[in-house]
């Protein structure tokens, strides 16, 4: 359907009802199982991501319980597995721990959490698209999670699951004998990541025609909601990047079953094999990795941004602050997202003049995320504030995101990441963006568009109780460890202890994992009131909200086809408090008005276009 | 409720505050609330301070700001929220203030940096006279291989030859790296296996360790004191067991020290006066 | 909901069943001890445990020569008026602050032998040691006793668990659970043997080469070198390590004893063999012999008395003993045997309750009743589940187990003695090119050998790497070729081409691994006379000098100048 129209024609219309009206009726399997219906898909992976959640919680939550309790019985674990060591687990298991744990909360919670879910659910609804581009490949990108999540569960049984870290460095994980995951774990972990490569790939090629080609007429690329611009930004980086990571994922595997030479050099000795023969670059991983995995870390920020922004502005009952400027960060964090891999390699022996290209770009990236920043404080600047769960969780965001965003300016600066490299800051650093942001974001999304999903409303006061708690326990879980790590407290350690001047920190080791058992605990309070909700949750209409995304003008849950009326836009998707709103205090981006308002509504216009 | 919220979120960021304030009390910084052991670890400490001071003004700014708008928007009004789409103006100026201090760090860090790792800078130290030992770290210890004491590399082959080529003299120690206190020296560091990260917190260095290269590292040790030596790469399941010591010492002790270990090295268990010590 | 609801909570019930209760960690037995039948098997647990204990409840057998810790000390006059006071001497004398609070005295000797009391202070000026309850009846001048029995042993252990047990396992059997990913395997404790010793051949390593070990680490192996460990624990982990070689020493020892006729394939080859038709009574009468050689098992059933218990044999006991009694019927009835009380001139021992240790002789067992009559009174009275051995008075198991843990603890402490150090004599012949030659001829020759398995190269890959080796003490070959060592690892020699010792560098170490072989490994032991020492130090010349070969089997011509340090290189001309 072209879209450089403002106006519709009403033979399209007709036609496209009458489409509708003569669809077949589906099975059950077919609807619900191998649906190719992308809002169905989209809470396919929304309960999935939910229950993958929890499984790397309990896996961060295993390593926080040797950090705190080192060497001493650990529950479940302990007793299932290492029952004869008195319930000590073993260091190669700890190791396998903080692997899994990253790798299943990256690969199979945040990215199709984010791009999987909302991605999958809100686009077409957002543009007024009945579907997406390929609804079949969607399917796919779906059922390939599957797989992976197969993979990754079947690794855990070679040698006790993948140890080289979810950043998988060669040698360590290259050669089979240098760490007991390393064997057919490691592969099996490439494969899954080959298989979640896949199912993204597919995923942003359907988002990025979608968006293209199938926006509602009067939709222009500047009235489209921020959460779309994200979703659009993401799903270019997604497939500019993950071909990079497949090609290494598949370098890596025919290196280790193949016996080709791409990351082991010469001459190495491990578990006293005789050297190898090799020729490779261990680096060379490092650079493929870090291209991909650079820009994977913002496809895991930027729809929450966009997420947020729409949540904000509509709880806030006020437009955007600054939407252009809004677009145009989100697109130079993802242009910049590319020329900045190296801030991840400054120790590694890399060639140190790349220290300062990389240490420019860097400190680049990290303006448009402060633009964004004041942005968002502005969106709140003025307006009228309704305190529900959906805005606390927004509110985090952004007050986290300040913490997060200003700890990477330290990891910019070269000199002092020699020292805080591997160390704990990286990780309070990238916890409070993935957790205090992007989590938080979610968790918003999730009952923002619950009610769209599934025609009722979550419990606000649980949705409270959850936020206030996991809030609580987030910040004591991620705060301290800016302290562990300036004090020197290195990652991936199974006992720190050992070392004299980290002997100290014991005690701040078990605040944090307090607080984040706590913080996993308070998770069950949204379970339950997700799942209790989609049964017994308070029904809704089409705009609880009373928002202004086209989704909101589509039935609360949207049939076969999503719109009974195909939506016609007139203006952006951020007009709250408009004077020309009348008796409610938002006006709808389909909403025709009267002429004499819409000449107004054009001066208006001009003026603010004017101006950016 | 909605005053509580917004209270709520002011709350944290003051404890936030108040928790870097008391840090330096409660030895929540630099490894025993000591300097850096090294002068460009000083340099770094400064580097570190300067840009915390500008985080923690920005970040009080920034939630200052973030808890007027909260505190303004809650209020209980029949008004309207305000009915803007931005401010160019404003724009403008939150993108270049933050730019301008953003190319201030990148500046200000930038001889450090150059200092630290590059070759040409009038700072960094000629290989040939400072180099002390090699530094091979395995799964999951630190060998160290000195060459003999009265050997001097006097060309840059004679430095490579030695690296590439174990002398029947040099000295072998493991965990354990001695070094003369007071000027630079400089260690190469190779692996036997896999990546590991040769990481000294008091000094403030750190360089991995990759395989197929060695790689020169500099550092100068202010205190006579043993400082403790880490692995910061992930490198197995021992990763966190590789503790060892750098050790530097006066210039009398470190030759005395060398001296020692080539005795004991060549020890035939008859001709020194002592027992077979373990 | 409601449905729900249960199962949430029987899923969290499901949770707290799994996951909520400290396992005991184990010692694990060895192959040997699980190949045994059940009957045998259980004496080898028992006198283990009674013993050694568990990880987590050590039991100090004083007889090892292991530092268990504490300070020991003497009373210097006992107090006749204050009986929870008396006078002491510490030797090495003690400051206050050495004495933990709450820690405990154990008496060695005099009347107040085998009782603990805690300790309330102890003055260090006056020397008065003060306990918390009376002390009656009241030590005597001269009785010895120790303060804080078990504290190294314990701490060792505790150590021993965070560094060293998820290798070499709970029971140092060399099987934690990170061994099965590493080449070459951790050392197994449990035969004694440590590869890199100063020691004569058939001897124990000492302590001062189990703390060479620990310090350097064992380059081209996984064992890391732990050089930044204090010195007191180093101390406290080798007793720990020593402790497990001497129960793992003494589980090998009981469970060879029994295997012989009690591995699970001897007995069923003896009870086939048995002519007796009845193949139930066939195999009562093997084990028969089995009981009547470690004694009857059971436990208290109820106290009647104060020298009568009710008791209940182990089943398999029971079954023995109506066989025997049945035999007993039968021949008495056919006028063989006169009556004569069953049991009588046994002996019974204690081996859990109070009494462990602590022996009874038995008068008369009533089969009927089960009722076990002793000559003299139970004192402390036993309670209902204490287990017990009835055995004849001399020549019993108990007996083997005390002979075998003496000449056990013999071995360890004679390691110790200055007799069995391996040292030269002769002070190393300086290093030079005609000293060389001579090794490398000596490397070559058929007296020493050295090419057979080191190969002419020094590589490790000379012939014996290609042929199957019989097992020791069996006519059975390996099923790969080459050389294992002691505990079944495929061992290779050692390439010498690399420089890697991995029992150290040093000339004497390499002097002591020909002179004390390696234990355990093919590398066999050349006493002086074999290679007396001047010939060895050429050997150890040419050995130091492989890495530097030019071309490989052609000796370093010896040019450059003396090695300043090394006493013994010497300017050579070049040949």
């Amino acid at each position: 359907m072209s879209t450089a129209h403002p106006t519709a024609q009403t033979g399209d219309l007709e036609h496209a009802a009458h489409e509708h009206a003569e669809h077949h009726e589906l099975g059950f399997v077919s609807k619900y199982v191998f649906s190719t219906d992308h809002k169905i898909i989209g809470i396919q992976f929304l309960f999935t991501t939910l229950l993958m959640m929890m499984v790397g919680g309990a896996l961060a939550l295993a390593v926080r319980w040797q950090l705190a309790f080192p060497w001493q019985w650990m529950p479940f674990v302990g007793n299932t597995i290492f029952a004869e060591q008195g319930g000590q687990i073993s260091p190669e298991f700890y190791t396998m721990l903080f692997t899994m744990h990253a790798t299943v909360m990256i690969f199979l919670v945040i990215i199709p959490v984010l791009a999987g879910a909302f991605g999958n659910f809100l686009i077409p609804l957002m543009i007024g698209a009945d579907d997406m581009a390929f609804p079949t490949l969607n399917m796919l990108s779906y059922w390939f999670m599957w797989p992976a999540i197969a993979l990754f569960g079947a690794s855990f049984f070679f040698g006790g699951g993948p140890a080289a870290g979810w950043t998988s460095y060669p040698v360590l994980s290259a050669i089979r004998d240098a760490a007991p995951g390393s064997g057919w774990a490691q592969t099996c972990w490439l494969l899954a990541v080959t298989f979640v490569g896949f199912s993204s790939m597919m995923g942003s090629i359907n988002y990025l025609t979608t968006i293209i080609n199938m926006r509602a007429p009067g939709m222009t690329l500047f009235r489209m909601p921020l959460t779309i611009w994200a979703m659009f930004i993401t799903a270019i980086l997604q497939a500019f990047a993950l071909p990079v990571l497949t090609a290494a994922g598949f370098m890596l595997v025919f290196e280790r079953t193949f016996g080709f030479t791409f990351f082991v050099p010469a001459g190495v000795i491990v578990n006293n094999a005789a050297p190898t023969v090799g020729g490779g670059q261990p680096l060379l991983w490092q650079h493929l990795f870090w291209f991909y995995s650079h820009p994977a870390v913002y496809i895991m920020l930027l729809p929450a941004m966009g997420m947020v922004s729409d949540m904000l502005s509509c709880m806030c009952r006020k437009p955007v602050f600054g939407y252009k400027p809004m677009v145009y960060s989100m697109a130079a964090i993802a242009g910049l997202g590319f020329i900045v891999w190296g801030h991840h390699m400054f120790a590694s022996g890399m060639n140190p003049a790349l220290g300062m290209t990389f240490m420019v770009s860097t400190m680049m990236i990290a303006l448009p995320s402060a633009i964004k920043v004041f942005n968002w404080i502005g969106t709140m600047w003025g307006g009228r504030l309704q305190f529900n769960a959906v805005m606390l969780n927004c509110i985090a965001f952004v007050s986290l995101f300040i913490v997060g965003g200003l700890s990477g300016l330290f990891m910019a600066a070269v000199p002092v990441d020699i020292y805080i490299h591997d160390t704990y800051f990286i990780v309070a650093h990238f916890h409070y963006i993935l957790f205090g942001s992007t989590l938080f974001g979610v968790f918003g999304a999730i009952q923002f568009w619950f009610p769209k999903m599934f025609g009722r409303m979550m419990n606000d006061t649980l949705g409270k109780w959850h936020f206030a708690i996991t809030f609580i326990g987030a910040n004591g879980a991620f705060f301290p460890m800016h302290m562990l790590g300036v004090a020197g407290m290195p990652r991936r350690y199974a006992d720190p202890y050992l070392h004299p001047y980290l002997n100290h920190l014991l005690d701040m080791n078990r605040f944090i994992t307090i607080s984040a058992i706590i913080m996993g605990l308070a998770q069950f309070i949204l379970l339950f009131n997700f799942v209790y909700s989609i049964f017994k949750g308070k029904k809704c209409g089409r705009n609880p909200w009373g928002a202004n995304g086209l989704e909101w003008t589509a039935p609360s849950p949207p049939g076969h086809g999503n719109f009974d009326i195909l939506p016609v836009v007139f203006r952006g998707p951020y007009e709250y408090a408009s004077p020309l709103a009348g008796e409610d205090d938002f006006l709808m981006q389909t909403k025709f008005l009267p002429p004499e308002d819409r000449a107004k509504e054009a001066a208006d216009h001009d003026e603010v276009e004017g101006k950016h | 409720m909605k005053k509580f919220w917004c209270l709520f979120f002011m709350f944290w960021p003051i404890i936030g505050l108040i928790a870097c304030a008391i840090s330096p009390s409660m030895n929540w910084g630099f490894p025993y609330g000591l300097p850096a052991g090294s002068p460009l670890g000083e340099r770094i400490d400064g580097l570190y301070y300067m840009i915390l001071a500008l985080v923690l003004i920005v970040f009080t700014g920034t939630q200052i700001g973030l808890g007027y708008v909260l505190w303004r928007g809650s209020e209980e009004t029949d008004e309207r929220a305000w009915y803007t789409h931005g401010s160019h103006s404003l724009e403008v100026i939150w993108s270049i203030v933050p730019a301008g201090i953003l190319l201030f760090i990148a500046l200000y860090q930038m001889d450090v940096w150059a200092e630290y790792r590059i070759q040409d800078n009038k700072n960094f130290p000629n290989q040939l006279e400072t180099t002390v030992a090699e530094v091979t770290a395995r799964q999951f210890e630190w060998r160290i291989r000195y060459p003999a004491p009265d050997r001097k590399f006097a060309t840059r082959a004679d430095l490579v030859t030695w690296l590439r080529n174990p002398q029947s003299d040099d000295l072998y120690s493991v965990n354990d790296i001695r070094v003369p206190a007071g000027k630079k020296v400089t260690i190469h560091l190779r692996t036997e296996d896999v990546q590991h990260s040769f990481f000294v917190p008091v000094l403030r260095i750190k360089q991995d360790a990759v395989p197929g290269k060695v790689i020169p590292v500099w550092f100068e040790a202010t205190r006579a004191d043993q400082y403790e030596l880490l692995c910061a790469e992930l490198c197995g399941w021992g990763h966190y067991k590789m503790k060892a010591r750098v050790w530097a010492q006066s210039q009398e002790e470190y030759d005395a020290y060398l001296k020692q270990l080539q005795h004991d090295q060549f020890d035939d268990g008859v001709s020194s006066a002592e027992n077979d010590e373990d | 909901m409601r449905v729900r609801l249960i199962i949430s909570f029987a899923f969290a019930g499901l949770c707290g069943l799994v996951g909520c209760s400290q396992p005991e960690a184990e010692f694990a037995l060895s192959e040997h001890t699980k190949n045994l039948i059940a009957p045998a098997k259980k004496t080898v647990e028992d006198a283990l445990a009674q013993n050694f204990g568990t990880p987590n409840d050590l039991v100090a057998w004083t007889r090892f020569p292991i530092e268990y810790g504490g300070h020991a000390g003497t009373v210097r006059e006992a107090q006749s008026d204050d009986e929870t006071a008396v006078a002491v001497d510490f030797d090495p004398p003690l400051e206050d602050e050495a004495l933990q609070s709450g820690a405990t005295v154990r008496w060695l000797s005099g009347k107040q032998q085998g009782n603990t009391q805690t300790i309330a202070s102890y003055n260090p000026a006056t020397g008065f040691l003060k306990v918390s309850a009376a002390m009656d009846p009241s030590p005597g001048a001269g009785d010895s006793f120790v303060v804080g029995f078990g504290q190294t042993l314990k701490s060792g252990r505790k150590l021993y668990m965070t560094h060293c047990m998820h290798c070499h396992g709970v029971a140092g059997d060399g099987a934690g659970p990170t061994a099965k990913y590493l080449n070459p395997r951790p050392r197994d404790y449990r035969l004694g043997l440590f590869k890199f010793t100063s020691t004569a051949q058939p001897e124990r390593a000492t302590r001062a080469d189990l703390k060479r070990i620990v310090k350097q680490g064992i380059p081209g192996t996984y064992m890391p070198s732990f050089l930044l460990l204090e010195d007191d624990e180093l101390t406290a982990i080798i007793a720990y390590v020593r402790w497990l070689a001497c129960r793992g020493e003494t589980e090998k020892k009981l469970a060879a004893d029994l295997s012989g006729f009690y591995s699970k394939e001897a007995f069923t080859k003896r009870v086939e063999s048995e002519s007796e038709s009845d193949p139930d009574d066939a195999r009562l009468i093997v084990l028969q012999e089995l009981f009547q050689s470690i004694g009857y098992s059971g436990r208290v059933g109820s106290v009647q008395g104060a020298n009568r218990l009710q008791i209940t044999f182990d089943s398999e006991v029971q079954d023995v003993i109506e066989y025997e009694q049945k035999q007993l019927q039968a021949a008495i009835t056919a006028g063989e045997t006169a009556e004569a009380p069953w049991l009588a001139d046994k002996e019974l021992v204690w081996i859990t309750g109070q009494s462990t240790g602590k022996r009874l002789p038995v008068t008369a067992y009533d089969a009927v009743t089960g009722s076990l009559t002793f000559a003299t009174a139970m004192k402390p009275a036993p309670t209902i589940g204490d287990r017990f051995f009835i055995h004849d008075s001399e020549d019993s198991f108990e007996g083997f187990i005390d002979e075998t843990t003496n000449d056990i603890a013999d071995f360890w402490t004679e390691a110790e003695d200055e007799s069995v150090l391996v040292r030269p004599t002769t002070p190393r012949t300086p290093s030079s090119a005609k000293s060389i030659a001579r090794g490398r001829e000596l490397f070559l020759s058929k007296k020493v050998n050295c090419v057979q398995c080191h190969g002419p190269h020094g590589r490790g890959d000379g012939p014996m790497t290609e042929a199957f080796q019989k097992k020791p003490n069996s006519e059975e070959k390996y099923p790969e070729p080459g050389l294992f060592d002691i505990w079944g690892n495929k061992s290779k020699p050692r390439d010498l081409t690399r420089g890697l010792y991995r029992g150290g560098r040093r000339p004497l170490d390499l002097y002591r691994r020909v002179r004390a072989s390696i234990k355990g490994t093919g590398m066999p032991a050349f006493n002086a006379q074999a290679l007396p020492d001047k010939d060895l130090w050429d050997l150890v010349n040419y050995v130091m000098s492989i890495p530097f070969e030019k071309q490989a089997g052609h000796p370093a011509v010896h040019t450059q100048k003396p090695i300043k340090g090394d006493s013994n290189s010497k300017r050579e001309s070049s040949k």
